[in-house]
C-alpha cells in the first residue's frame, strides 16, 4: 500500500513536469530592440544589367485547334477569322429508347439546332450580328488554311441567323436545315462559321479546349416526342493515327486574314496568328549563385502598335523557358515552358514607354538550373494567345541602350556566418 | 545541454560580414546565457551546495562521495519578462541543462560523466524597417532566430584520500552548435521574394578542472575547485571562423552542518569570461564575472512516510556578456523541495527561482529583466 502511494505521488510529479514540458517555447524578445539587437546587416542593393544575349519573335506554334475559344471576326481589311466545327459521326440509325436492342434507320430529321456558348469579353459587337454557317466538308487537310477558307462560298451556305446584341450572351441556338443532316448521314458534317455585321464585328465561341461540351448539334429523328433528340458533340476522326491532334481539330479558328506583325527588330507578343517573344539571358554568376534575390524586374520598353483595337487591354505573361540546348529551333524552344510567375503585364497596344514585369521567382528557379544545359530564358506570351488580335510590341536588344530589355535585380547584401 | 537539436545544415556564405544577434534581452547577449551548471538541488541553495553536489559538474572531487551508481536528469523551463519603459516582452525557454551519471570505482573512488549547458544562445528577435528596393521604398520585416548552445561535456574522477579529504580531476570538452536563421519578408509577395538564410556554427573547446572537498571538523566542509580553459574554436562548414580560450574558473565553498538536519552553505566563484573575447564580433564583449551565493538545506516533515527536504537560497552574479558596453548583473532567490521514492532508489527535486537582471549602462537604465525558472531534477539509482 505504501509502495502504491509512493508510486502515485511520483506519477503525480511526473505529470506536473510533463505539463511544463508541454509549454511551447517562445523566444521572441523583440521588445529589447534596437538597443539590445544590433543591426543584423540585411541591406538591399540594386543593379540594372543588360543580360539579353538573344531575343526574337517566334510563332506561337501552339497548334491548330488548341485555342481556348474560337474567334469569329470580320474587321475589314485588318482581320478575318472564322471557325470550323467538325461532326465526323453523323449517325444513320437511332434507338427509340436507350434499352432497345434494335435500331431504326434515320429517314427524317427535324428541329436541327446548333447550340454554342458565346464569350463576348473583348468582343466588338456594335449591333446585330449575322452568323453564316457553311458546309466546309472537304478532303483537304485542315491545316491548309487557304483551301479551307476557299470553302466559305455562297453555294455552300447552309443557314444564316441574325442575333440581336442582347441575344449574344451565354448560350445561343442556331437552327440548321434538316437537309444538312440528312445529306451527311453516315458521313461527316463540317460546319464553317463566319460572323458579319454592318461594320466590324468580333466575338468568341467557347471551344472544346476551353469548356466541357460547349457546342452541341441536336436534332429530332421522329415526330414522336417520346424519342429523345439525337445529340452530337464536336468530333474529328482525322488524323486517325494521332488522337491528340484529332481532338484539337474538333473545332478550330481559321484565319482568312491575320493581323500585321511588327517590324523586324521588334519584339511582338500576341496578334493573329499568335506570336511569342523569346529572351535568352546571360546573368552574372554571383546574382544567381551567391546572393539572395529580393526582387527581379524585367524592364521592357514598349513600342506603340496602332493596329487593331489599339486601346484595348492585353495581358502579357512571362513563362520560364525549359528547353535544353538540344532544342536548337527557337520557335520550338519557345513552346517548352512553365509558368512560375503570377505577375502579368497589363497594357494597351498603343501605349509606349517603360513596362515592368516582376520575375524574381524565375531567378530563384535559375539558381537550380545549369545554364550550359538549359539556357536561362523567358518566353513572353499573351494570356489570350490565339484568341484576340491584340499585339504588344517592345524594343529588342538591338535598340538603343535605354530602350533594350534589361533586368533590374535587388538582392540582400547580408552575408553573416552567425557570430554574435 | 540545450533541448534544441544540433542538426547541421549550413548554407553560410563564407564571407566576412555582419554579426548575427538575435538577443533582445539582457541575459542573452553575446554567446548566450549561462544557466550555471547547477543541479536542481544546488540551484535552490543559491549555488551554495554547487561545489559539494555530486550532480553539479563544478567540482570533480564531489563525486568521490557517491557510493552508488546514479543517473541524474534535469529539466528547466525559464519564463522571462523583459521590460524597458512602456515596452515589454515575455519569453519561454525550455532547457535540459544537466544530465549526469556517476559510477563508483572501488570504495573510495568514482567516475562521472556530465553534460551541461555552458552558454545557451536561444533567442529570436524581429523588427521592421524601410528599405529601397529597385525603384520603390518597401517595409522589410527582419527576423533573426538562434537556436542552440555551447555544452560542457565533463569526464571526472573523484577519489577520497581519507575520510576527510576528497580530490578530483576532470577533462572538459565544450561542444555544441548554434543554428542561425535569418529571414527578410515583404508585405507584397508578388513583387518581392523573401530572403531566408541559415547558418550553423560549431564549437569545440577544451578545459581541465580539479577540486577538493575537505572536512576539517565534524560540522564544517570546505570545497575548492578550479578550471583551466584551453582553446575554443568556432567553425562553420568545416572552416575555423574564430578562436579564443575557454574561461578559467576558480571557486570556493563552505558548508556548515552543525545544525541537526540542516546545512548552511555558501560559495564564491570567479570566471574569466573575457577570455572568450575574439570568439565573436566586437559586439559580443565578455567581462570577467564574480558569483556568490548562500543557501540552506533542511529536513522537513514526513509526508506519506517520505522525508521532505526544503531548500532556500540566494545568488548574485554578473553575467558574462555586456549589454550596451556595460555589465549585466543578476540577483536570484530560490526555494525548493526534494523527496525520495521507490525505497530511496529515486529522488525528485523541484526548485523555483526568481531572478532579476539589470544593466549598468545608462542607456539601459529603465531596462529590467525578470524571470522565473522552474527546475525539475530526477535522480535514479539503478
Amino acid at each position: 500500500m505504501q509502495f502504491n502511494r509512493g508510486r502515485l505521488a511520483f506519477a503525480g510529479l511526473l505529470v506536473m513536469v510533463t505539463a511544463f514540458t508541454a509549454c511551447s517555447e517562445n523566444l521572441d524578445s523583440s521588445a529589447g530592440c534596437p538597443l539590445l539587437c544590433p543591426d543584423p546587416g540585411g541591406g538591399i542593393e540594386t543593379v540594372t544589367i543588360d543580360p539579353v544575349v538573344l531575343d526574337t519573335t517566334v510563332s506561337a506554334l501552339t497548334g491548330l485547334g488548341t485555342e481556348q475559344s474560337l474567334l469569329l471576326a470580320t474587321r475589314g481589311d485588318t482581320l478575318d477569322a472564322r471557325a470550323v466545327i467538325r461532326f465526323d459521326s453523323i449517325p444513320t440509325r437511332y434507338r427509340r429508347v436507350i434499352t432497345d436492342t434494335t435500331s431504326t434507320e434515320i429517314t427524317t430529321v427535324d428541329s436541327v439546332l446548333l447550340q454554342m456558348r458565346v464569350d463576348t469579353s473583348g468582343g466588338k459587337v456594335p449591333g446585330p450580328v449575322t452568323i453564316d454557317a457553311y458546309d466546309v466538308n472537304s478532303t483537304e487537310a485542315d491545316t491548309l488554311t487557304a483551301a479551307v477558307t476557299a470553302l466559305f462560298t455562297p453555294d455552300r451556305l447552309i443557314a444564316s441567323r441574325t442575333f440581336a446584341v442582347a441575344e449574344l450572351k451565354d448560350t445561343v441556338f442556331f437552327a440548321l436545315p434538316p437537309a444538312a443532316i440528312l445529306s451527311r448521314r453516315g458521313t461527316r458534317l463540317r460546319l464553317g462559321l463566319r460572323a458579319r455585321a454592318t461594320g466590324s464585328v468580333q466575338l468568341r465561341i467557347r471551344s472544346t479546349e476551353g469548356a466541357v461540351a460547349p457546342t452541341q448539334l441536336s436534332f429530332r429523328v421522329t415526330p414522336d416526342t417520346a424519342v429523345r433528340r439525337v445529340s452530337l458533340v464536336p468530333y474529328s476522326s482525322t488524323p486517325a493515327d494521332q488522337p491528340a491532334l484529332a481532338a484539337s481539330l474538333d473545332d478550330y479558328t481559321i484565319l482568312a486574314r491575320g493581323t500585321e506583325g511588327g517590324s523586324s527588330g521588334t519584339l511582338n507578343v500576341g496578334g493573329l496568328p499568335a506570336r511569342r517573344v523569346y529572351l535568352r539571358f546571360n546573368i552574372p554568376l554571383f546574382l544567381v549563385d551567391s546572393v539572395d534575390v529580393v526582387r527581379a524586374s524585367l524592364l521592357l520598353t514598349q513600342r506603340p502598335n496602332r493596329g487593331v483595337d489599339a486601346a484595348d487591354t492585353i495581358r502579357v505573361l512571362p513563362h520560364v523557358g525549359l528547353a535544353t540546348v538540344a532544342v536548337t529551333d527557337i520557335a520550338k524552344a519557345s513552346q517548352i515552358t512553365a509558368v512560375v510567375i503570377t505577375d502579368t503585364l497589363t497594357l494597351a497596344p498603343r501605349d509606349s514607354g517603360l513596362k515592368i514585369v516582376e520575375v524574381a521567382s524565375v531567378v530563384a528557379l535559375w539558381r537550380g538550373q545549369n545554364a550550359t544545359e538549359t539556357p536561362r530564358a523567358l518566353v513572353l506570351l499573351s494570356t489570350t494567345e490565339g484568341q484576340t488580335p491584340l499585339e504588344a510590341r517592345f524594343f529588342s536588344a538591338e535598340a538603343a541602350p535605354g530602350l533594350r530589355p534589361r533586368l533590374r535585380i535587388s538582392y540582400s547584401t547580408r552575408k553573416s556566418r552567425g557570430l554574435p | 545541454m540545450s533541448r534544441r537539436g544540433l542538426i547541421a545544415i549550413s548554407a553560410a556564405l563564407l564571407l566576412a560580414g555582419a554579426s548575427a544577434n538575435a538577443q533582445g534581452t539582457l541575459s542573452t547577449q553575446g554567446f548566450g546565457y549561462p544557466p550555471g551548471q547547477l543541479s536542481t538541488r544546488a540551484l535552490a541553495t543559491g549555488g551554495g551546495l554547487g561545489l559539494f553536489d555530486t550532480d553539479s559538474p563544478l567540482n570533480p572531487a564531489a563525486i568521490a562521495a557517491s557510493s552508488d551508481p546514479r543517473v541524474f536528469l534535469q529539466y528547466e523551463p525559464e519564463f522571462r519578462r523583459y521590460s524597458a519603459g512602456s515596452v515589454s516582452a515575455r519569453t519561454t525557454t525550455a532547457r535540459f541543462p544537466l544530465t549526469s551519471a556517476t559510477l563508483p570505482m572501488g570504495s573510495r573512488g568514482a567516475v562521472g560523466l556530465a553534460v551541461s549547458t555552458f552558454l545557451d544562445r536561444s533567442s529570436s528577435t524581429s523588427g521592421e524597417r524601410a528599405v529601397i528596393v529597385g525603384d520603390q521604398t518597401a517595409t522589410v520585416t527582419e527576423t533573426v532566430r538562434v537556436l542552440g548552445a555551447i555544452n560542457d561535456v565533463r569526464l571526472a574522477f573523484g577519489f577520497a584520500l581519507t575520510p576527510k579529504v576528497q580530490v578530483g580531476l576532470a577533462g572538459h570538452v565544450l561542444t555544441g552548435q548554434n543554428r542561425i536563421f535569418f529571414t527578410q519578408t515583404f508585405p507584397d509577395t508578388l513583387q518581392f521574394t523573401p530572403v531566408a538564410q541559415s547558418s550553423t556554427l560549431g564549437y569545440t573547446g577544451y578545459a581541465a578542472s580539479a577540486g577538493a572537498v575537505l572536512r576539517p571538523s565534524r560540522v564544517l566542509v570546505l570545497a575548492v575547485s578550479g578550471r583551466k580553459g584551453a582553446t575554443i574554436r568556432v567553425s562553420s562548414n568545416d572552416s575555423t571562423v574564430s578562436e579564443a580560450n575557454v574561461p578559467d574558473r576558480i571557486a570556493a565553498g563552505l558548508s556548515y552542518e552543525g545544525i541537526t538536519g540542516a546545512s548552511l552553505s555558501a560559495q564564491v566563484a570567479r570566471e574569466t569570461w573575457s577570455s572568450l573575447n575574439g570568439l565573436g564580433s566586437d559586439a559580443a564583449t565578455a567581462a570577467d564575472a564574480w558569483e556568490g551565493g548562500v543557501g540552506l538545506e533542511t529536513a522537513g516533515p514526513r509526508i506519506a512516510d517520505r522525508l521532505l527536504v526544503f531548500r532556500l537560497g540566494s545568488r548574485y552574479r554578473t553575467l558574462p556578456f555586456q549589454a550596451a558596453d556595460d555589465e549585466v548583473s543578476e540577483l536570484s532567490f530560490a526555494g525548493g523541495v526534494g523527496a525520495q521514492f521507490f525505497r530511496n532508489r529515486a529522488s525528485f527535486d523541484m526548485t523555483l527561482q526568481y531572478s532579476s537582471r539589470s544593466a549598468a549602462a545608462a542607456a539601459l537604465e529603465s531596462a529590467r529583466e525578470r524571470s522565473f525558472t522552474l527546475s525539475f531534477g530526477l535522480r535514479v539509482r539503478p
